[in-house]
């Protein structure tokens, strides 16, 4: 055993390593840098357009139904609360310590996952059904001014963009986290067991 | 580069694992050595991957593994040690790799989170696997 000790370790040693260039490596560090930074302020900018939108509808426009304000309100508190939600996750997975020992690491991201899975389902139908009911609302007032048969084709096409949005886009979305967060909870469970070893 | 058995997987990991350690390194509070910090990187680093597709992409740094030449009659050899860490359960592969990389028993215990006692058995175990491989090879 000794000698085949001797020889995995010989053999471990002899493959060839260079050391990267330090400068290139320190150019490309800061371009790494200075790209996720914008990446980061193009996400913050499409995600708080339509925020600081409707809350300039709210405060500016002196909209003639009670409905047409509750459902921009709903939309508004829909889209804030799936930032809150997502940006909370997204700082949680950030936050994990990635310099403790494996074991904690891998308990810490099962934990984790095991978490994002439970509320996926539930948050994203009650994100659907805000956003919706909001659209609809909304769209009440332009719907009541309206010449009827225009009013009419707006309404269907309005009523098939929101029946495509629950009955597809909503699955589709749930089904492909769900299938991820469950790989990922299946690939962490599998390690932590080889550590109970 | 044995975890993976895959080059440039293997690069993308020890980019990535430079990244979080440049990005963290005002963190490093000297609690332990510099060595383990940065081996606990690189081990999570590797068990957060999924071999089917990555949990996120990586950007492009100019490091390069196994550039240099190396002599003839010891290639095979070493991309057969790399092929039979590669089939070894995950955890594994990281206890024989720094077993291999002539950290001590209870350095690999504070990386990995297990006791000291435990890794020298699996390390014992890993060894007679990765032998019996290379005599069922012959």
């Amino acid at each position: 055993m000794n000698d085949n000790k001797l020889s995995l370790k010989e053999l471990w040693k002899s493959q060839p390593a260079s050391l990267p260039n330090s400068k290139e490596m320190q150019t490309k560090l800061q371009s790494y840098k200075k790209n996720n930074l914008l990446k980061m302020a193009f996400a913050y900018f499409t995600q708080l357009l339509p925020l600081v939108v409707f809350t300039l509808m709210l405060i500016f426009i002196d909209f003639e139904h009670f409905s047409t304000k509750a459902g921009l309100f709903l939309m508004l508190i829909a889209i804030f609360l799936f930032m809150l939600k997502y940006g909370d996750f997204y700082s949680n997975f950030q936050k994990l310590e990635n310099t403790q020992s494996n074991k904690v690491y891998l308990q810490n991201l099962l934990e984790l996952k095991k978490k994002q899975h439970g509320f996926q389902t539930k948050f994203l139908s009650g994100y659907y059904i805000l956003l919706n009911i909001g659209l609809c609302l909304t769209l009440f007032e332009p719907f009541s001014n309206m010449p009827f048969y225009s009013a009419v084709l707006v309404f269907l096409a309005t009523a098939l963009w929101v029946a495509f949005n629950w009955f597809y886009l909503r699955k589709k979305t749930i089904r492909k986290e769900e299938t991820k967060i469950n790989e990922l909870i299946e690939h962490y469970s599998t390690l932590n067991k080889q550590l109970e070893e | 580069m044995a975890y993976v058995n895959d080059r440039v997987e293997a690069q993308d990991l020890t980019q990535e694992t430079f990244i979080i350690v440049w990005e963290k390194l005002d963190t490093f509070r000297n609690e332990s050595s510099i060595g383990t910090w940065i081996y606990r990187i690189a081990t999570n680093n590797c068990l957060k991957m999924i071999r089917k597709g990555k949990v996120h992409k990586t950007a492009e740094l100019p490091i390069h593994i196994m550039e240099k030449e190396m002599p003839a009659s010891l290639e095979p050899q070493i991309k057969l040690l790399y092929q039979f860490i590669s089939e070894l359960p995950e955890i594994e592969r990281i206890i024989i790799s720094l077993e291999l990389e002539d950290l001590n028993q209870a350095e690999i215990a504070l990386i990995v989170g297990l006791s000291a006692t435990n890794v020298r058995v699996k390390i014992h175990r890993i060894k007679k696997k990765l032998t019996k491989k290379f005599k069922d090879h012959e």
